[in-house]
């Protein structure tokens, strides 16, 4: 039975579109953007109602008009959020006290805290921060610089939709790093001064980063009580906290124990290439390594740099570092990736095969593919299928309108395209196992057409997850299906696959089999073959109408079969 | 479609061959309907940016026709962008001053859209009133499809917060 949410946004469905659209759209594109009126103007201010004691105080700040540090969504890069706190941050020209005030700057733009409801000098403040505010955008792993005048500051993060307690977000001292599962968030602080405390709340979005695997270096700083752990690489940053440990200080000694434990979260674990070298820093007197599961470590080469062994795979990291005070040991997620089929490209160090990768594989299973304005370039031209498909990582840049279509040469029939939009996109295709073509096609450059790039790869098959549905006869002993295959708005449909090849191909004989075929591991696999006495004489794709059930879109067989539409 | 005497057909979407035209009349009876109410709510019932923004983005769609190879995707696109730059430029808080003349029927699930974020608002509307699958979400709004799933799962448990969880038949 639906929800209530649910009943409610179904009355959305009758929604009627004003009928001045299409008149307004025949008139052709303004291009700039609506002309503000003077209540949208009115809107971009930000109003605070400040109810100072007695005193009634209005103060607005302009919000920038444009491109704030929540704007622009583009690339995630690490970044810094240097948060300030002023005990007298907002002044009024009325000549009455000031107030408290949080700013964060990200990339030269600031956001102001916002704080609702605080104690101040024996009143409480109310401010009217009414309407959604853009949360600024950080990347997971930025580090939050803590600034200002505040005696002390606490960081919290609370997710507004949930009613879970506030996560603690660790600040060492005059900084802290944003470890959390990408999604929006308050950020919340709480500024201490001798005067009261007072809390700043900080709409944020923490986004994932797209690790860049031509990087050279790995860098690993520890350091001692309080303690502290950061791994970096390819513009990933992830800190650590201190899983256990222990520390004396003054003569009095302490232990740390970090509640949690189990599996890292697949959001907070680094993609590190194998082999990468290991830059160690920090204030530690001694240290040790060990990658779980297995025995490896991170160990010195021939050369004495420091490197990550060579077996890809998805391991914890445990680093025990030791002071004379005392030891911690931390934890990493780290996803070692293979970079051995990186030797073709012309950066071999960005060639590394997906965390989704089975550990131990010695086939990348991702389709990797980079494709700009210059051409196009295949990182794993050998790849092994994965159940439920063909896995592409595209990596597209300088292009406009950019797709990435694949095409097996075998079955050259069927294309599948990316739906790319540019920068890095990830998709799963069912593209037969075999030899095949990616092509990188974009909109038309600056008058000059659209651009077409194509590089071949291979698509192999060694845990056996496709079934193949390739025809037992030449190309010139088969036929493709005619209408009503193609394309027919009106084909019959069903719920069953197998039912509906069955109803509609005729020179069906009895000890034919009609088999789903293609990824079986994919839910939404719309293949299904015929066989005959061991040979595969048929094969039907099948289209999808939301709601009704799947029909034959088109098909092909042997033409000794006698197989048509029914 | 035909290329080279092999009758073509793309997988997870059938695509108009790209030097075909565009019939963005029957898009635009077909479809539009979809797209506003997505952009209706993407704005948190900004009936006026939501009008200009899917106005605008068939405009740019017929003017640009020849460079476009998936029309409808490309208007989402652009109707989010439009939209987006401009409640960035004027309209981010309007919702507090600004008169919203939402159907009386949506009045009780608008406010309750106003306060999702509008990614969230979007994908919402994108999932149970225009009946899209993640991946199509994900590529009309241009974001990646987990992206997505947390846009819905939030949105979702505050719709259900906001609006109780009173099961009807």
């Amino acid at each position: 039975m639906p929800e209530r949410w649910e009943r409610e946004l179904r009355k959305m469905r009758g929604a009627e579109m004003p009928a001045g659209i299409r008149a307004r759209a025949e008139e052709g594109p303004r291009g700039e953007g609506i002309p503000p009126a003077r209540q949208r103007i009115v809107a971009a201010t930000v109003a605070f109602a400040v109810f100072f004691g007695a005193g009634v105080f209005a103060w607005q700040a302009l919000r920038p008009t444009e491109g704030g540090p929540g704007g622009d969504p583009g690339e995630p890069a690490l970044t810094d959020a240097t948060v300030t706190f002023h005990e007298s941050g907002l002044e009024f020209d009325s000549g009455d006290p000031s107030l408290p005030s949080a700013e964060m700057t990200v990339d030269s733009q600031t956001e102001f805290g916002q704080t609702p409801r605080f104690d101040w000098r024996g009143a409480t403040i109310l401010m009217n921060t009414a309407g959604y505010v853009d949360p600024v955008r950080l990347p997971l792993g930025s580090r939050l610089v803590i600034a200002g005048d505040a005696d002390a500051v606490q960081g919290l993060l609370a997710d507004p939709t949930s009613r879970d307690p506030l996560e603690d977000v660790p600040l060492n001292g005059e900084h802290g790093y944003l470890m959390a599962e990408p999604g929006e968030y308050f950020l919340m602080f709480e500024a201490k001064w001798a005067a009261d405390t007072v809390p700043f709340y900080f709409p944020i979005e923490v986004v994932p980063v797209q690790p860049d695997l031509g990087d050279s270096d790995a860098e690993l700083s520890i350091t001692g009580y309080p303690f502290e752990a950061v791994l970096s690489y390819g513009g990933q940053r992830i800190a650590a906290p201190a899983s256990s440990g222990s520390w004396t200080t003054d003569g009095e000694g302490f232990g740390v124990e970090t509640a949690g434990g189990g599996r890292i979260p697949e959001w907070a674990r680094i993609v590190v290439p194998v082999g990468t070298p290991l830059e160690l820093s920090g204030n530690w007197e001694d240290w040790r390594n060990h990658l779980h599961p297995g025995d490896s470590q991170v160990a010195s080469n021939d050369h004495g740099s420091l490197v990550f062994p060579a077996s890809a795979g998805t391991y914890d990291w445990r680093m025990k570092a030791s002071w004379p005070e005392g030891e911690a040991e931390f934890t990493f997620g780290v996803d070692l990736v293979d970079a051995s089929y990186g030797e073709n490209s012309s950066e071999s160090s960005s060639v590394a095969v997906s965390p989704t990768d089975e550990p131990g594989s010695e086939i990348p299973s991702v389709l990797r593919v980079r494709c700009d304005s210059q051409g196009i370039e295949v990182l794993t031209p050998i790849v092994a299928a994965q159940s439920d498909g063909l896995h592409v990582d595209a990596e597209i840049t300088d292009l406009r309108d950019p797709e990435i279509r694949l095409r097996s040469l075998r079955a050259n029939q069927i294309e599948y395209w990316s739906g790319s939009s540019g920068g890095y996109d990830e998709f799963v295709r069912p593209v037969p196992v075999g030899k095949s073509l990616v092509h990188c096609e974009s909109g038309p450059q600056q008058g000059n057409g659209p651009e077409t790039f194509e590089a071949p790869f291979e698509i192999v098959d060694p845990n056996g997850v496709f079934v193949d549905y390739s025809l037992d006869c030449r190309d010139d002993e088969t036929v493709e299906f005619p209408s009503p295959f193609d394309f027919q708005a009106d084909a019959e449909t069903s719920q069953d696959p197998i039912e509906a090849v069955s109803t509609s191909v005729s020179g069906l004989l009895e000890d034919d089999v009609v088999e789903r075929a293609g990824y079986m591991g994919s839910a939404e696999s719309r293949f299904v073959r015929i066989t005959r006495q061991g040979a595969t004489i048929g094969w039907v794709y099948l289209g999808v109408r939301p709601s009704f059930g799947v029909y034959p879109l088109t098909g092909f067989a042997c033409v000794s079969s006698g197989l048509g539409p029914a | 479609m035909m290329r080279a005497g092999v009758m073509m057909v793309t997988v997870e979407e059938v695509r108009i061959a790209p030097t075909a035209g565009h019939d963005f009349d029957r898009l635009f009876r077909e479809e539009g309907p979809g797209i506003w109410r997505t952009i209706y709510a993407f704005t948190g019932g900004r009936r006026d940016v939501a009008e200009e923004a899917v106005a605008e983005a068939f405009a740019r769609a017929i003017a640009h026709a020849a460079g476009i190879r998936d029309p409808l995707r490309w208007i989402y696109r652009v109707a989010f962008r439009v939209a987006r730059e401009e409640l960035r430029r004027g309209g981010g808080r309007a919702a507090e001053v600004e008169t919203i003349q939402a159907p009386p029927e949506l009045d009780g699930l608008m406010d309750a859209l106003r306060e999702l974020s509008p990614n969230q608002r979007a994908a919402i509307v994108l999932r149970h009133v225009v009946d899209l699958d993640i991946a199509e979400i994900a590529r009309r709004m241009g974001i990646a499809q987990p992206t997505v799933r947390v846009h819905l799962h939030r949105g979702r448990n505050r719709l259900r917060v906001l609006l109780g969880t009173e099961e009807v038949d």
